[in-house]
């Protein structure tokens, strides 16, 4: 495999508050290769959007790298200067939020956004960032983009927004998109063309897209390689066909997330979903994190922090029973304290 | 990114103002504010409001007026914008009104100050004009024409500064009017008379025929007779010594023929048409253009030498002699007199009290003095030949009649607000001191929202020990006393010989220091709710540089809460500076500023007798007090994206 382009190696996000600090990433590597998408998935509090936003450093004023190197080019983002950062951010690494009905500035038009990093990044005149912010329009696939450069964001539909959103964080053609839940704001049919025109655009351009979800049906579509997170690590790391072809061997995590995916060529009455929540970030457990919702759990999860260990090509899980078979069976001693 | 967005906001509120108010008669549907910028739709919404659009109008209305009106007619402020004789008028058009009877023929017309007083070919009296009657005591008021005047007829009325006379044709004289200073000639302030005793004139009969000229100062009269006598009296304190001596030039040298008084003399030409002029030698000295043009100063009568003076007019502080070659000379005004065409002869020269007329043997007139008051502002059609024969320039009003009958008439009207104490134009004065009240609070308020912008926004966006400290700074500031520290500069100021200009900048400045802390907490809190918001961090994942997010991306956001402060806050500096000028520490006299203006009018007599000169500035700034601050609830209202679009 190629050279990876951003390469993020044991790193670790911190942030302070006041009742203790917060470990929201925790010892996390992965790599981005040119042309491919990576998706991270996981709940609500795993670590997804820290991870994205450390590799900006665009973290909030008390969040802090505590650890680890996110290398990018040949430079280590996380020690390079502000200065080469305000080229990095939106030139050569752009992001695409979740929300494309606040991440527009309301009172600007769609022209004057659109246009501000042909401008900043390009030097551009504003008459020809106002033409490219045009040809943009297009290739996002919006419809009578003249006039849409002229409207104002309450004056598009969410999916137009977020179509805006892209256009906006791909108007420097970056090597790296991080597209953090562009789709969960919008409705189903939205979502698939988006997701289409992300796929398009990234053929087109042959740009790396980290794409970050929770949505595993959205990264069986749009993924090559798989990262799962959970508190802050990564519990699972594999292909895409990997882990969506039912494989031998994955984490609970991910065989549970799998489980809460509606199908239609399921039978069961009911979903099957992870019971518990997230335990507190200040409140982890001592062992596997994931240990309190597990329902392979055995005292040795509960005392002992499994790592990070290579199963097969490409294939790396954090957990004491990788195989599925094994666990299941009888003679897996789990703890029976839950049902 | 370059273009001005003050001007496109402008802009857009023109286009979104005349759409609404020339459109009106199309219906607005929620669905139309969807597709609308939300600037065009708060102005769309601002205007469907009939007391903020007539609030905008009348203060659109008060800005022209106050701008346009003092550029046309700046505040004059050295002393031919103030007229001693015309202080404390109250707002009046009918110091030139003719009357009608007028019209057809008069004997005289005579004025110093602010009324006129008439004489018509039939002997009947009349008077025009205003008199401030201070006292309110109607034996005092000169306007009332006392019933032995209105029933006799008159040959020869004269008036002075507060006081009228008149001659009848059986030989009476009268006087009415004040008499604190002898203008009756009573109680011994009879002056002098020249050649017969004064019992004869308080018997109140002299021979009417035999009266050649009737003549009155300020508060003095004189009487010319036919042969040389001259009867006089008044107040001998403004033009006594002067007087007397002419009176004993007239006894004892030689007759004299015309009399003509000055504010503060009197002068004369005797039968051997030289000068007199007493005691006095404030005119001796006139300046005229050598051969190469430039004025020099030459003692008149050497340069009279031997030519002979054949006529004397008088205005307050000048002399105008009519020499025997047709030369006239003037003494003691700087405005140069018109220079006649080859040919033209002047007939007759007569002088109001800041202006001199001449007619000449075509029938011309020509003017010239001082023209704050329209003085000199000839009718074009009285410039033809032939128009005129006669002109009675009387104070600041001309009358012109040929063949006995009127033509036409120029000067002052009168003031359309008054005058103050200083006799200085009401009018003027709002419109300049509106200028000045109104700079003084843009400037001010332009200040304190650059410093209260900037502060906030830095505050706001980085919060941490940068926020901490401006914020202990603006509470240090919130909270000095203001009145008392404007006070207290403004009069460190004022007593260091600053430029009257520096001072008002420097008030401007103090006035905007001290007032941003509102609006820096403001702009704070509203940075502090907008730099959590998405948009701002996906304009710094663009890679938007800090300075740039807080005062290109967050501040436009907040544009509508900053505007309604500082329009409010517009109103008050206003207010603040009004306050200070009226306590006497602002802007300081002669300048006018509506604060000012009110400052003069503390005393009760001013309250009582002249509403005037607190009325109208009061007005004015409340109206535009009250305007802005309408205007500025009003944008609150539709800028705030939770009020309902209404039905």
């Amino acid at each position: 495999m190629a050279e990876p382009l951003l390469e993020v190696k044991n790193l670790r996000t911190f942030f302070k508050t006041r009742n203790g600090t917060v470990k929201a990433v925790n010892d996390v590597s992965y790599s981005i290769y040119p042309g491919r998408t990576l998706g991270i998935v996981g709940e609500s509090g795993s670590g997804k959007s820290v991870t994205a936003m450390s590799v900006l450093r665009l973290l909030d004023a008390n969040g802090y790298i505590a650890g680890g190197t996110v290398t990018f080019d040949g430079q280590d983002l996380a020690k390079v200067s502000t200065q080469e950062m305000y080229h990095i951010r939106g030139n050569r690494i752009s992001v695409i939020f979740q929300e494309p009905m606040t991440s527009l500035n309301p009172v600007f038009t769609i022209r004057r956004q659109l246009s501000e990093p042909f401008m900043i990044h390009q030097n551009m005149k504003k008459k020809e960032a106002e033409a490219k912010c045009v040809e943009m329009l297009k290739a996002v696939q919006i419809p009578n983009p003249e006039a849409v450069a002229r409207q104002y964001p309450h004056q598009l539909s969410g999916g137009m927004r977020q179509r805006v959103m892209i256009a906006m964080a791909l108007a420097c053609k970056p090597d790296i998109l991080i597209a953090d839940e562009p789709t969960t704001a919008l409705d189903v049919t939205i979502q698939a063309q988006i997701l289409k025109l992300m796929n398009d655009l990234q053929k087109e351009n042959g740009t790396a897209i980290m794409f970050i979800t929770h949505d595993l049906g959205v990264i069986n579509e749009m993924a090559d390689d798989v990262v799962v997170m959970y508190c802050g690590q990564v519990v699972e790391q594999a292909p895409a066909k990997l882990i969506f072809a039912d494989c031998r061997q994955s984490h609970p995590y991910t065989e549970g997330l799998m489980f809460s995916i509606p199908r239609l060529n399921d039978d069961r009455a009911k979903l099957d979903p992870i019971p518990g929540v997230v335990p507190h970030p200040l409140d982890l457990p001592r062992g596997c994190k994931f240990a309190p919702r597990c329902k392979y759990c055995t005292q040795k999860c509960v005392e002992e922090e499994p790592s990070l260990e290579q199963i097969a090509e490409g294939q790396l899980i954090r957990c004491f029973y990788p195989d599925k078979e094994e666990r299941r069976s009888d003679a897996h001693g789990k703890l029976t304290v839950r049902k | 990114m370059k273009s001005f967005t003050p001007f496109r906001w402008l802009y857009r509120m023109f286009n979104g103002a005349s759409r609404t108010l020339l459109g009106g008669s199309r219906e607005l549907t929620v669905a139309d504010e969807r597709y609308d910028s939300p600037s065009k739709l708060a102005v769309r919404r601002f205007f469907r409001k009939p007391l903020a659009t007539g609030a905008v109008i009348i203060l659109a209305g008060m800005f022209l007026f106050v701008f346009i009106g003092s550029a046309i007619a700046p505040a004059d402020l050295t002393e031919t914008g103030s007229e001693m004789l015309h202080t404390n008028m109250a707002p009046t058009q009918s110091l030139m009104k003719l009357p009608e009877g007028m019209k057809d023929g008069v004997v005289d017309i005579s004025s110093r100050g602010t009324f006129t007083i008439g004489v018509d070919t039939e002997g009947k009296v009349s008077m025009w004009g205003q008199y401030v009657n201070i006292s309110g005591d109607p034996a005092r008021d000169v306007m009332n024409i006392p019933e032995e005047v209105k029933n006799s007829k008159i040959a020869h009325v004269a008036a002075g500064s507060d006081h009228c006379v008149a001659i009848s044709q059986d030989g009476h004289v009268y006087a009415w009017g004040e008499y604190d200073n002898g203008q009756y000639g009573l109680e011994g302030s009879m002056i002098a008379s020249a050649r017969k005793e004064p019992d004869e004139l308080l018997n109140g009969t002299i021979d009417a025929s035999q009266v050649r000229q009737l003549i009155c100062g300020n508060q003095v009269t004189a009487i010319l007779m036919e042969d040389g006598t001259i009867y006089a009296w008044g107040n001998d304190g403004l033009s006594a010594t002067n007087l007397s001596s002419v009176i004993k030039h007239g006894k004892n040298e030689s007759k004299i023929v015309k009399l003509a008084f000055t504010n503060d003399g009197i002068y004369g030409i005797d039968e051997n048409g030289s000068f007199v002029c007493g005691k006095s030698t404030k005119y001796n000295i006139i300046s005229v253009p050598d051969e190469s043009g430039r004025a020099v100063s030459t003692d008149l009568f050497e340069y009279i030498k031997d030519r002979k003076v054949v006529d004397i007019a008088a205005s307050g502080n000048a002399l105008a002699l009519v020499l025997d070659d047709g030369e006239i000379v003037v003494s003691g005004m700087k405005e140069p007199r018109p220079e006649l065409p080859e040919g033209e002869n002047a007939v007759t020269v007569s002088g109001g009290t800041r202006h001199f007329v001449l007619t000449t043997d075509q029938g011309r007139v020509y003017a010239w003095g001082q023209n704050y008051r329209n003085q000199c502002n000839i009718p074009a059609k009285l410039t033809e030949a032939g128009a005129v024969d006669t002109v009675y320039a009387s104070g600041f009003q001309n009358y012109a009649f040929n063949d006995g009958k009127f033509v036409d008439s120029w000067g002052l009207k009168g003031y359309l607000m008054g005058t103050d104490d200083m006799g200085r134009d009401v009018f003027n004065r709002i419109m300049n001191g509106g200028r000045m009240t109104m700079t003084v609070g843009a400037v001010a308020v332009i200040v304190s929202t650059i410093i209260g912008i900037i502060i906030g926004c830095i505050s706001g966006y980085f919060g941490g020990a940068v926020d901490m400290l401006l914020m202990r700074l603006t509470e240090i500031v919130g909270a000095i006393p203001f009145l008392p520290f404007a006070l207290c500069l403004s009069a460190i100021f004022q007593g260091s010989d600053i430029h009257e200009d520096t001072r008002i900048v420097i008030i401007m400045l103090i006035l905007g220091v001290l007032s941003w802390t509102g609006l820096a907490r403001l702009v704070r809190g509203q940075i502090l709710a907008e730099r959590e918001k998405e948009f701002v961090t996906a304009a710094r994942s663009m890679g938007v540089r800090e300075k740039r997010i807080a005062f290109r991306h967050i501040l436009p956001n907040i544009v509508s809460v900053i505007l309604v402060t500082v329009t409010l806050d517009f109103a008050s500096c206003m207010l603040t500076e009004s306050s200070l000028s009226y306590l006497g520490f602002g802007v300081q006299l002669p300048r006018p500023t509506w604060g000012n203006m009110l400052d003069g009018s503390r005393s009760a007599l001013v309250i009582q007798s002249f509403w005037w000169r607190w009325v109208f500035p009061a007005l004015f700034l409340s109206i535009v007090v009250i305007c802005i601050n309408i205007i500025g609830d009003t944008l609150r209202d539709v800028l705030d994206p939770k009020s309902e679009v209404e039905k």
